[in-house]
């Protein structure tokens, strides 16, 4: 039997049809981008040499995949698409051993640092070098409910400021079954991932890592947003919600109304359009409330750029590819058509796609509405210790909202002094890290004890 | 002297030993070699390292990450040991019984669980202690009016891992220990029957030793598999270590390190750490085992 089976699939392996291998190749990880890019790449009919093979990669395994490339030279594509979690580890090194092209000069020489919007750049830039070419914006909205909202009398677009806007709705957390826990809370906040903390800690001016790269995770700009928000978690006024970000157990408490708002880049807009459909006609974006009277409106999550690896020859072949991709106004309009992404190019945010009602979102132009935002993101950090430092600041808002519960801290001393003890935690905890790093001197101040 | 005669060339044996050998020198000894240099230098690609002797273990002796998922692992080794091992051995014992009806049957259903993997177990338990959707809640929260909110996955992380565990795992383990009564010599239950051994004493002195050598031999396999845990806290808590780590093992801060920071020599020196940690827990396990023996 053995020696059947042996024999069988010995001639499955030789006589099953080759997989492809003209022309070169590219890796994306976004699976609703693989199939739009391979059908534009087909109208364009090329062959031979110029023919390009789109590959949809998992996440994690690109990731793999990268670093085993870059650290020990493992084959790669000719291009590939990576999101920050991915890119971040790859300049953990010596500059001149980063394994993607640096195309700062090319960019700057081709104009396309005016091109495309600025902020945009922003993660992909490490030590003065740029090693991608961006694919999106991703600036973020509030996400509301307009049919509990308008019923409630509360017209929320007004309030353009996170005091006013809890002031308004608070009155809306509600215990529906009377078990004395609320049913309904005002706004989605998730209490162990680093990742919406930071989206709203860069909206408040607040940072990571400053624009030497070095860790300040316990500035004080962070404490005071920290502890605000711990304040949301907690106490009689809670306000805030916490419920998986990506399940179907989350989808389905934002559909029976567990929660009244969330933040939403464009990424998430759509993707609130394909998993909350009971929900059309009854959400309406708008800009998120400042943190002050004038403050940013917007903050931004996520990213994604086209990289280069510097062992691949055709580099001009591959970047000409790359610009005639993501630099057309077909791609520009397809991505926000069928992946609700904002192209970073903008002249072409004049389209007319970007001004069409939704009727997801009560007839709202919510292209006009990102766009309306777009270049206000924040700038974000490229620190190859970006994603601990994002899971050390889930930890340490984690623990702040549970000892402000525990110990029923409500006043604003109270929840800065708890919440400057955890990120002085967390920023001892990635400085020991970072200061392991024989190839970047940059670092970070330790708390003083 | 006469020389002995070969029917065959007397390389062959090697021949055959040869694939083996080298698929082993290529997957098994090489990189096990390699990262023991790579335990002394800190690298980023081939070329570029740099030689930090024992910088890396001097690091890992002053992690507090590190002695996180080491106390975390330990816990769980423990649980395993203490829970699972006794409950197996209960299950095997009653399973063992000829006056047991459906034995076959229920074998399979308690044997089941580990047939399905970590993955499935990891996934299928996330939903279970999920907030407010979750099996667990929702049935507490219909018998006593418990908080549907309760975070089980934030407060609770090892014991809900252990919980897991041990549904995936007791099963199995009974299989072993059922293997073992098997063996058990029934003449000398018998002979104990009418001594006047009662169950108690017939399991002291009769089955326990008989089922020694089969006991060391699962605790060992235990303590080895709760030492390599990832795949199950992975799962559970989304690709992460949980809140403030609590999820966190040894083997999955060795693949945060190596695979998702790229840091190859300060996850070798944590591969290395691990090594001597089982070796040692094996040495005592084995020295405890021949004590008893004696």
């Amino acid at each position: 039997m053995i020696c059947i089976l042996a024999v069988l699939s010995s001639l499955y392996l030789l006589l099953r049809p080759e997989r492809e291998t003209e022309g070169r190749e590219m890796w994306t990880f976004v699976q609703t981008r693989a199939p739009m890019y391979r059908d534009i790449v087909e109208e364009w009919g090329l062959t031979g040499e110029d023919r390009m093979r789109i590959e949809l990669v998992e996440h994690g395994a690109l990731g793999r995949r990268i670093l085993s490339g870059f650290m020990a030279g493992t084959p790669l594509a000719d291009i590939l698409e990576v999101e920050r979690s991915i890119a971040a580890p790859t300049w953990r090194g010596p500059i001149e051993a980063v394994g993607f092209v640096d195309l700062k000069d090319r960019l700057r020489e081709e104009g396309l640092l005016e091109k495309i919007n600025r902020p945009s750049f922003s993660p992909w830039t490490n030590r003065g070098h740029i090693f991608g070419l961006p694919a999106d914006v991703h600036p973020v909205l509030l996400c509301y409910r307009a049919d509990v909202f308008e019923a409630a009398g509360i017209d929320v677009s007004q309030l353009d400021t996170w005091e006013k806007f809890f002031e308004a709705t608070r009155g809306l957390v509600q215990d529906f079954s009377g078990d004395g826990q609320p049913d309904q809370y005002v706004l989605e906040l998730q209490e162990t991932l680093g990742e919406p903390i930071t989206v709203l800690l860069l909206q408040a001016g607040g940072k990571l890592f400053n624009e030497r790269e070095e860790a300040v995770l316990n500035s004080e700009r962070n404490i005071e947003i920290l502890a605000r928000l711990a304040d949301w978690a907690s106490g009689e006024d809670r306000v805030t919600g916490d419920l998986d970000l990506f399940s179907g157990a989350g989808h389905r408490l934002r559909s029976e109304g567990f929660v009244l708002a969330w933040m939403v880049p464009d990424w998430r807009a759509y993707h609130m359009s394909l998993y909350l459909g009971g929900l059309e006609g009854k959400l309406k974006l708008m800009p998120l409330p400042a943190w002050e009277e004038g403050g940013r409106r917007t903050s931004c999550w996520g990213g994604t750029m086209l990289g280069f690896p510097k062992e691949k020859e055709n580099f001009e072949k591959n970047w000409e590819f790359a610009k005639r991709l993501y630099l057309s106004r077909e791609l520009a309009v397809r991505s926000w058509k069928e992946t609700g992404v904002l192209t970073p190019v903008k002249e072409f945010w004049d389209d007319p796609v970007f001004s069409e009602p939704n009727s997801f979102y009560s007839g709202q132009a919510t292209g006009r509405l990102f766009i309306g935002q777009a270049e206000n993101v924040p700038i974000r950090s490229s620190s190859p210790y970006r994603n601990l430092a994002i899971q050390e600041l889930g930890n340490a808002y984690n623990s702040l909202v549970r000892e402000a519960r525990r110990d029923g801290l409500e006043d604003r001393e109270s929840l800065e002094a708890a919440a400057r003890k955890v990120l002085n935690e967390a920023q001892t905890n990635i400085l020991r890290q970072m200061e392991r790093n024989q190839f970047i001197e940059a670092t970070g101040t330790l708390p003083e004890s | 002297m006469k020389r002995r005669f070969y029917p065959y060339p007397r390389a062959t044996p090697y021949l055959f030993l040869m694939p083996f050998l080298v698929v082993f020198l290529v997957f098994l000894i090489y990189p096990l070699i390699h990262s023991v240099v790579l335990a002394f230098e800190q690298t980023f690609g081939p070329e570029f390292k740099t030689f930090v002797f024992l910088d890396n273990f001097i690091h890992l002796f002053k992690d507090p990450l590190f002695y996180i998922a080491l106390k975390n692992t330990a816990i769980y080794a423990t649980a395993s040991i203490t829970l699972q091992l006794p409950l197996s051995l209960g299950l095997a014992l009653l399973m063992n019984r000829p006056d047991v009806r459906g034995r076959a049957f229920f074998r399979l259903i308690f044997f089941s669980p580990s047939l399905v993997g970590a993955v499935f177990v990891g996934v299928m338990f996330a939903i279970i202690f999920q907030k407010r959707t979750g099996l667990l809640n929702v049935i507490l929260h219909e018998l006593i009016g418990f908080n549907l909110d309760f975070p089980w996955l934030q407060v609770y992380v090892m014991p809900a891992l252990i919980l897991a565990a041990l549904w995936m795992w007791t099963g199995f383990n009974m299989i072993y220990f059922l293997a073992a009564l098997q063996n058990v010599d029934r003449d000398l239950m018998d002979a104990a029957r009418i001594d006047g051994a009662g169950p108690i004493g017939r399991f002291r002195y009769v089955i326990l030793p008989a089922i020694r050598p089969i006991a060391g031999f699962v605790v060992l396999l235990s303590l080895i598999g709760s030492f390599q845990l990832f795949e199950l806290p992975y799962l559970l808590l989304n690709s992460s270590a949980g809140p403030d780590n609590k999820g966190l093992t040894i083997v999955m801060y060795l693949y945060q390190t190596g695979f998702q920071t790229g840091d190859l020599g300060y996850a070798s020196a944590i591969g290395w750490a691990l090594a001597i940690i089982l070796v040692v827990l094996a040495t005592i396990q084995r020295r405890l085992s021949r004590s008893e023996e004696i």
